[in-house]
């Protein structure tokens, strides 16, 4: 038991963190594992319930590989939320933009032209998210103001300037809600049809992809080290002739443009548009997604799998209980979170 | 007057005290800090407590002040055995110490941090009780702190007045002073050490820890030495009446304290490459290093060079200048307005570049003075941390892994880092084969100049000997050092040259003699300012 606490400390805060919600149930007045059947049922019951279950991992898997990228060069990316909402919000205004000056294009429907336009919708979030990522690594970099600090500002910006193009400037009139017209056929992202109509798309195949690409950047290349020396030992960075603040724009940056691509799956799958307040938190899941993944980029796909799960299968806690609601998986994410930060403290002892 | 609300400040006062540390000792580890250390300080006088870094008087002080518990060895106070658990029991004991860093509130002012610690031996205290009798402890012994400036406002040495303030609120009677005049001025000084005359008169135990002999000698009665983590020597000014001149000098003093064991094994190991070297010296090469009138506004004034086969040692109390003239060669602190001069390393001027730059223009080897934070990262494995080397920062894309493993491997072996074949976080090493690592990186990357500083501090004899066997090599290989170490017997044998730093300046050369070495006895003169320059 000792051994599996120490060698898998990511289990035994999943563990706990059940337990805890488990135990609040049952105080609530549950039958435990009535609500653990529940969640389990509902985030993978059916093929339709898997497929929702990856919908929610899609943007996780982005913003938590953000938060990992940041954290390797010692810095925290709050700003994940923001960066997506620019980025998403960006793809959507070229993708029209597009669509009108060519309809023939947006209108059409081939492979390559599909390609094209992922690649396309793909290079503006990232280069959007990028840039709010660069600004706030920048500001750390070269000015000093706290990264943590900025980036919570930068998010309150990215809304405020969201909400303006949506409603004053690119606003559908077809519509009294806040969001976009429809992007061309072109520009709606793959969807694959194995789950009964879940919007799954080929961004969750992008996202695993990405990982892959953070996982070979950190473990193989010149530029993965340094932002982890710069991490890990800044001042021994500098004497070895590191410019740490260069590797935290690049850090940041980066993470900007991971944090930009996390809108894409749910903007371009299914409704095709932009929706103010689509992401449910997406930005700051991503922080515990990261957390539990310890920073490791493919551990971050598992924990974003655990979270979207976790997501969906909350949903049907309203329907199928008497005594709680979809906001045990609140407790349950913030108890595995505890565990998961509580091993950090106890590694620090150790040493 | 009311009497009891003013017990604080007058309890124990008049009573006189006596501490007195019996046989002391602690170990950490295999390193013993202290060995039977004993002495006793009484009101009425200042004890002097000196001795190199690593002597041992921090953690004696700590033993004292409940920091740390003996693992051997009594305090007696006023003949009581006691024994402190905490500061805190040494404090309520009337024992105060006034550490080296401060550790005030920038935003409170000096009467509420008064006001903070008056309450903590005797209860509530009210405001103005606290206030007049702190005006009057001011003013017996000539403070001249404003009491409702906030600290941040305070200078350096009205701050230290507060410190000292504070712990005789807490109604401290012995009180340590951990290199009090470090931070201050040279024109603070003098009426600093007739503040503690004044605190002396008024009763209290003081003991003063510091690296100045000359400031020692000047105040104190009694100086304790102490070196290797024992007493190497008791000086008694009071005993010899007139002769306490003869008796107390900075030469008897800088002596006990460095030690003058000439069968150090450590001379050994520079002497025998010595005669083959001579052919590399002043071969009209390109100095190693050649720092011309290089002048920073952080108080930093060099003018020096290290010839390509030479190396040049730099003695010095430590924070005088010699980090920062490291930092100075590396530019790893930013460029200042006002900085003047060159710094040439192998004919490249650095002054104007970035760390980065810098390593690209020469090999730099870096012996940086904490290996921990400043050398090596502990959580990652020596593949890693080989990369870690300004000299193999090369514009890869991709990481050869496979090489930088296999080369950690064949490092290991070749410098005896234990345990061989490890490929765990480099700081789980113990921290003499944390420092053997880093001498092999360093070193095996065929530098043109080596910055060593402390290159064996902490290290054990046998790793002393294979890093000092290094360090010759590399000067038979044609490679210039700059060597600054602590220790002077490390310097003496191994060095041509040896530099005197003082407040940030060199101060004075010293050249090897060819039959007696260096003349240790004027370098430990010099490095506590004293001595014709």
């Amino acid at each position: 038991m000792k051994a599996m606490l120490f060698r898998w400390p990511w289990l035994t805060a999943i563990l706990l963190g059940l337990l805890v919600g488990l135990g609040a149930a049952a105080v609530a007045g549950e039958n435990p594992a009535h609500v653990l059947l529940v969640l389990l049922k509902a985030a993978g019951g059916t093929p339709y319930d898997l497929g929702m279950t990856m919908v929610y991992t899609t943007p996780l898997i982005f913003t938590g590989l953000s938060v990992a990228v940041a954290y390797r060069a010692g810095l925290f990316n709050i700003g994940a939320e923001g960066q997506l909402v620019l980025g998403g919000l960006a793809a959507t205004a070229v993708a029209l933009r597009l669509g009108d000056l060519w309809p023939a294009f947006a209108g059409s429907s081939g492979v390559m032209g599909r390609i094209v336009a992922m690649l396309i919708c793909g290079l503006v979030a990232a280069a959007v998210g990028g840039s709010t990522g660069f600004v706030t690594g920048y500001l750390r970099a070269r000015r000093g103001s706290h990264e943590v600090v900025t980036s919570i500002m930068m998010n309150f910006l990215a809304m405020a300037l969201a909400s303006w193009l949506v409603i004053e400037k690119l606003h559908s009139v077809d519509t009294q809600n806040p969001e976009t017209r429809t992007v061309g056929n072109v520009f709606k992202a793959v969807e694959f049809s194995a789950f009964d109509g879940a919007p799954v798309t080929i961004w969750f195949l992008a996202g695993i992809a990405a990982a892959g690409l953070v996982a070979f950047l950190f473990d193989r290349t010149m530029i993965g080290f340094r932002i982890r020396a710069a991490g890990e030992n800044p001042v021994a960075a500098t004497v070895a002739g590191i410019d740490t603040g260069r590797q935290m724009i690049i850090a940041l940056t980066l993470a900007g443009a991971l944090a930009g691509l996390s809108g894409l799956g749910d903007i371009l799958g299914g409704a095709g548009r932009f929706r103010l307040g689509f992401s449910s938190d997406y930005g700051f899941t991503g922080i515990a997604v990261a957390l539990l993944a310890g920073g490791r980029p493919m551990a971050v796909v598992a924990s974003a799998l655990l979270f979207g799960a976790l997501h969906k299968g909350a949903l049907d806690l309203d329907f199928e209980t008497d005594h709680v609601t979809r906001d045990l998986a609140m407790i349950i994410q913030g108890c595995v979170i505890l565990f998961a930060t509580a091993r950090w403290f106890h590694g620090k002892k150790k040493s | 007057m009311r009497p009891t609300k003013n017990k604080i400040f007058e309890k124990n006062e008049g009573a006189s005290i006596r501490v007195e540390l019996r046989d002391l000792s602690k170990a950490f580890g295999d390193v013993v800090a202290n060995d039977g250390v004993s002495f006793h300080v009484e009101s009425g006088e200042i004890l002097g407590l000196v001795g190199e870094n690593g002597a041992g008087k921090s953690t004696c002080m700590n033993m004292l002040f409940g920091h740390i518990e003996p693992d051997r060895g009594t305090i007696l106070l006023n003949n009581e055995e006691v024994r402190f658990r905490s500061p805190k029991e040494a404090i309520l004991a009337g024992i105060g110490m006034v550490h080296q860093h401060f550790m005030l509130a920038p935003a409170l002012t000096a009467i509420e941090h008064l006001r903070l610690v008056a309450s903590y031996k005797a209860g509530p205290v009210a405001h103005q009780d606290v206030r007049s009798r702190a005006l009057q402890s001011m003013k017996s012994l000539g403070f001249d702190l404003e009491l409702d400036e906030p600290v941040e406002r305070l200078s350096v040495g009205k701050q230290q007045q507060l410190e000292i303030l504070k712990v005789i609120c807490q109604g401290a009677r012995v009180i340590i002073l951990d290199e009090p005049t470090a931070v201050l001025t040279p024109v603070e000084v003098a009426p600093f050490l007739e503040r503690l005359r004044r605190l002396r008169d008024s009763g209290h135990a003081v003991i003063l820890i510091s690296h100045k002999l000359d400031e020692v000698l000047q105040v104190c009665g009694r100086i304790v030495v102490m070196r290797s983590g024992r007493i190497a020597g008791e000086f008694d000014g009071k005993l010899n009446g007139n002769e306490k001149t003869s008796q107390m000098s900075i030469e008897t003093l800088a002596n006990a304290m460095i030690g003058e064991s000439g069968e150090s094994l450590v001379r050994d190991a520079g002497a025998a490459p010595s005669e083959s070297r001579q052919s590399n010296r002043f071969s009209g090469g390109i100095p190693a290093l050649e720092i011309r009138d290089y002048h920073r506004p952080t108080g930093l004034k060099v003018h020096l060079s290290v010839h390509q086969g030479e190396i040049v040692g730099i003695a010095g109390v430590e924070g005088n200048g010699q980090a920062d003239l490291f930092k100075a060669i590396l530019r790893t602190v930013p460029g200042l307005r006002g900085e003047s001069g060159s710094i040439c390393v192998a004919g490249h001027e650095v002054v104007h570049l970035s760390p980065g730059e810098v390593r690209k223009a020469a090999r730099i080897a870096v012996l940086p003075f904490d290996r921990r934070s400043e050398g090596l990262m502990l959580d990652a494995d020596p593949a890693s941390n080989l990369l870690l080397s300004g000299v193999t920062m090369k514009n890869h894309f991709m990481v050869p892994w496979e090489q930088l493993r296999q080369r950690a491997g064949n490092l290991f072996l070749k410098y005896g880092i234990q345990p061989a074949g490890w490929t765990g976080a480099v700081g789980s090493l113990s921290g003499g084969n944390q420092q053997k690592f880093l001498v092999a990186r360093e070193l095996e990357q065929d530098p043109a100049l080596i910055l060593a500083a402390h290159p064996t501090r902490g290290v054990d004899w046998r790793s002393s000997q294979k890093i000092h066997q290094a360090l010759v090599a590399a000067r038979a290989g044609g490679v210039g050092v700059l060597l600054v170490s602590s220790d002077l017997d490390e310097l003496c044998a191994l060095s041509d040259r040896i530099l005197v730093m003082l407040r940030g300046r060199v101060v004075r050369e010293f050249s090897k003699y060819p039959e007696s070495g260096f003349d240790v006895a004027a370098i430990g003169l010099a490095m506590a300012g004293g001595g014709a320059s």
